[in-house]
C-alpha cells in the first residue's frame, strides 16, 4: 500500500537533459526563474511556456510526472487566480458580479497571468531533479559552491549533509510507509476523521518513524567514523566531473535565449 | 471459510519506466487451523505477497478474499493479523499494555476490554503483564519487543494471522520463544509464515510454499516438496541443515552398499539421527 506519495523525483531515462552536467542546469534553472519572473506581457510567457514543453519533451520524462508538481500548487494556483480577479468594489467593467465581488477582464487577466507562472515555474524548476541524479545534484552544487571555500565556508560538508538529506528521502518516504501500513494492519484510521482526530491519528506513524530516523543517522555517524571519514582533508573522488563542451554550449545557449526573453518580452 | 489467493500477480510502478514485477500467478489456500510456511530466498516476492494476503495492496492482476469476502480500503478489518519484518519498529505507545491495546481499541473495543485483551496477549507471547505492561516499548530488548509487537497483533483476535520473517535478528531464546508462539497461535487460527528461517518453522507446518522470481515453484504439503527430487536444486534457498544432511546421505548412497534412506526426510535433529544411525548400523 502506498500511502505516502512519491518524493523520490528522479527518473532513470537516458536524454540529452539528463546527460547535460549538473552544475549548468542548476545555473540555467536559476536564470529560467529570474528571467520567468522578468517577463512582463503573454507573450514572453506564450514564449517561455515554449521552452518549457521543449525542455519536457527532450527530457523523455512522461508528462504525467513532469506536471505532477502543479497538483501540490493546486491551491495557491486557485488562491492567486482569485486574488487578483475578483475585486471588492463594483468596478466599472465588470464582467461578472458575485455579491459584493466583482470579476473584472484586467483582473481575469492577471489572475491567469500570475497563476500560468507558477505553473511554468513549477514545472521547468521540478526539471531540474527529474533528471540529475541526487549525487549529481550534490556534486554540481559543490562544484559551484567551492569559490566559497576561500572565505573559510565549509562547502564539502554542506555538499556531505545535503546529498545524505537527499539520500535519506525515499529511505524515510518507505520507512513511513511501512509503519502506516502496519498501523493500518492494527486497525489505525491514518488522517481520518475531524481536525484533531486526523493529527493526533498520526502519532502511531510520526513517533516510530522519528525513532528510527535518529537511530539510523546515529548509526550512520558511526559508520562513517568506522570508515574514517574526516570531512573534506584528503578526500579524493571516484568521478572527477567537468563540463564538457556540449554543456558549456547548452549553458551559453540556454543563458542568451532567457537573458533575451528577458529583457525584451 | 479460508484466506484465498487466487492466481495473484503484482507489477509495482505498473506503466512508468522502473515498472518491476514482483509476483506472478500466484495460488494460495490458508485455512482455520493450518500453518502454511512459505520459503523463497530474498526479492522472491515474499513480502509483497504478505502484504497482499492482508488485503493491505491492491494486487494488479488476481483476486484475494477472506471468509469470501473482498478486502476493503483497510485491508480485512479484524479478519486478518498482520506481524510485519522487525515489527518492533511500529511500537510508539508510552507504556507496553497501550500499544498491544491500541489494535483492540481500534476494533471499537472498550478501554477496559482492550487492556484486559491486551494482557492476555502478552501473556500469550511470554511477557508477564505484571512485569511488562507499565514499561516503555523503547525500554525492552530486541525478542522483548518483537514479542510486544506480536502480541498487538495477536490481541486482535483475527482467525488469520500472517507474520513476516518473524525470527529475523534474534537469539536463539528468542526464536523458540517465536516458534511457541506460532505454535500457540495456529491451535485456533490460520496462521502464515514468510521466512528465510526454514529449520525453525518446518517441524510444525503443514505446508510449505516455496517462491521464487515472484512464482511459485513448489506447493503442497510439507512431507511430499521435502522429498520432491528436485526441491533441494532451489540452492539460494537455504534448507535447514537437518534436510540437507538427509539429501547429501542419499545422494551419495551412505553408506556403501546400505539402504537409501527414508523419504520424506526427517525434519527433526533427533529422528535424523536415528534414522541414519540405523542406515549405518545396516551397512556393517
Amino acid at each position: 500500500m502506498r500511502v505516502v506519495g512519491d518524493i523520490g523525483q528522479y527518473v532513470p531515462v537516458d536524454s540529452p537533459l539528463h546527460r547535460t552536467d549538473a552544475a549548468a542546469k542548476i545555473v540555467l534553472t536559476a536564470v529560467f526563474a529570474v528571467s520567468l519572473f522578468a517577463v512582463q506581457s503573454f507573450v514572453g510567457l506564450a514564449v517561455q511556456t515554449m521552452i518549457v514543453a521543449i525542455a519536457v519533451a527532450m527530457s523523455r520524462v512522461p508528462a504525467r510526472i513532469a506536471f505532477r508538481g502543479v497538483r501540490t500548487v493546486a491551491v495557491i494556483l486557485l488562491f492567486t487566480l482569485l486574488l487578483h480577479a475578483l475585486e471588492w468594489k463594483s468596478a466599472e467593467a465588470a464582467l461578472v458580479r458575485i455579491g459584493p465581488f466583482s470579476v473584472t477582464a484586467d483582473g481575469l487577466a492577471d489572475g491567469v497571468f500570475f497563476s500560468w507562472r507558477i505553473v511554468l515555474l513549477v514545472v521547468g524548476t521540478s526539471l531540474l531533479a527529474l533528471t540529475t541524479a541526487p549525487v549529481q545534484l550534490t556534486d554540481g552544487l559543490e562544484r559551484l559552491l567551492r569559490p566559497l571555500a576561500v572565505l573559510r565556508v565549509p562547502v564539502h560538508d554542506l555538499a556531505m549533509m545535503l546529498s545524505i538529506a537527499l539520500r535519506f528521502i525515499p529511505a524515510t518516504v518507505s520507512e513511513a510507509d511501512k509503519v502506516i501500513t502496519a498501523q493500518v494492519a492494527r486497525g489505525a484510521r491514518i488522517g481520518r476523521g475531524g481536525p484533531v482526530a486526523r493529527v493526533r491519528s498520526y502519532v502511531p506513524v510520526l513517533v516510530p518513524v522519528f525513532v528510527g530516523l535518529f537511530r539510523r543517522a546515529d548509526e550512520l555517524a558511526i559508520a562513517l567514523d568506522a570508515r574514517c571519514y574526516r570531512g573534506a582533508v584528503g578526500r579524493t573522488r571516484y568521478r572527477e566531473r567537468r563540463m564538457g563542451v556540449s554543456d558549456w554550449v547548452a549553458l551559453a545557449a540556454g543563458v542568451a535565449v532567457f537573458a533575451v526573453v528577458g529583457i525584451l518580452l | 471459510m479460508a484466506l484465498r489467493l487466487t492466481d495473484v500477480g503484482h507489477v509495482y510502478g505498473e506503466g512508468t519506466p522502473w515498472a518491476s514485477r514482483a509476483l506472478e500467478g500466484v495460488d494460495l489456500e490458508l485455512e482455520r487451523g493450518e500453518l502454511a510456511l512459505v520459503l523463497g530466498p530474498t526479492g522472491s516476492g515474499k513480502s509483497t505477497l504478505m502484504l497482499a494476503a492482508a488485503g493491505l495492496l491492491d494486487p494488479t492482476e488476481g483476486t484475494v478474499a477472506c471468509d469470501g469476502r473482498p478486502a476493503g480500503k483497510d485491508g480485512f478489518g479484524g479478519l486478518v493479523g498482520l506481524v510485519f519484518q522487525d515489527p518492533e519498529a511500529q511500537l510508539f505507545a508510552e507504556t507496553v499494555l497501550e500499544d498491544v491495546a491500541f489494535g483492540p481499541r481500534n476494533l471499537g473495543v472498550s478501554d477496559e476490554e482492550a487492556r484486559e485483551v491486551a494482557r492476555d496477549a502478552l501473556s500469550r507471547v511470554g511477557l508477564d503483564p505484571g512485569l511488562y505492561e507499565q514499561r516503555s516499548p523503547f525500554a525492552l530488548s530486541g525478542g522483548e519487543a518483537r514479542r510486544a509487537a506480536i502480541a498487538g497483533v495477536m490481541a486482535m483476535g483475527a482467525p488469520y494471522l500472517l507474520l513476516d520473517e518473524p525470527t529475523a535478528g534474534l537469539d536463539a531464546d528468542g526464536r523458540s520463544r517465536v516458534r511457541s508462539i506460532v505454535a500457540e497461535a495456529r491451535k485456533d487460527s490460520g496462521v502464515l509464515v514468510v521466512t528465510h528461517d526454514a529449520e525453525a518453522f518446518l517441524g510444525q507446518a503443514d505446508r510449505l510454499v516455496v517462491l521464487e522470481g515472484g512464482s511459485v515453484l513448489r506447493a503442497g504439503d510439507v512431507a511430499d516438496v521435502v522429498s520432491d527430487s528436485e526441491t533441494p536444486g532451489t540452492d539460494r534457498l537455504a534448507w535447514p541443515d537437518v534436510v540437507r544432511v538427509q539429501w547429501l546421505a542419499r545422494a551419495h548412497a551412505l553408506p556403501p552398499g546400505g539402504s537409501e534412506l527414508e523419504l520424506p526426510p526427517a525434519l527433526d535433529v533427533a529422528e535424523a539421527a536415528a534414522r541414519l544411525a540405523r542406515v549405518v548400523g545396516a551397512g556393517r
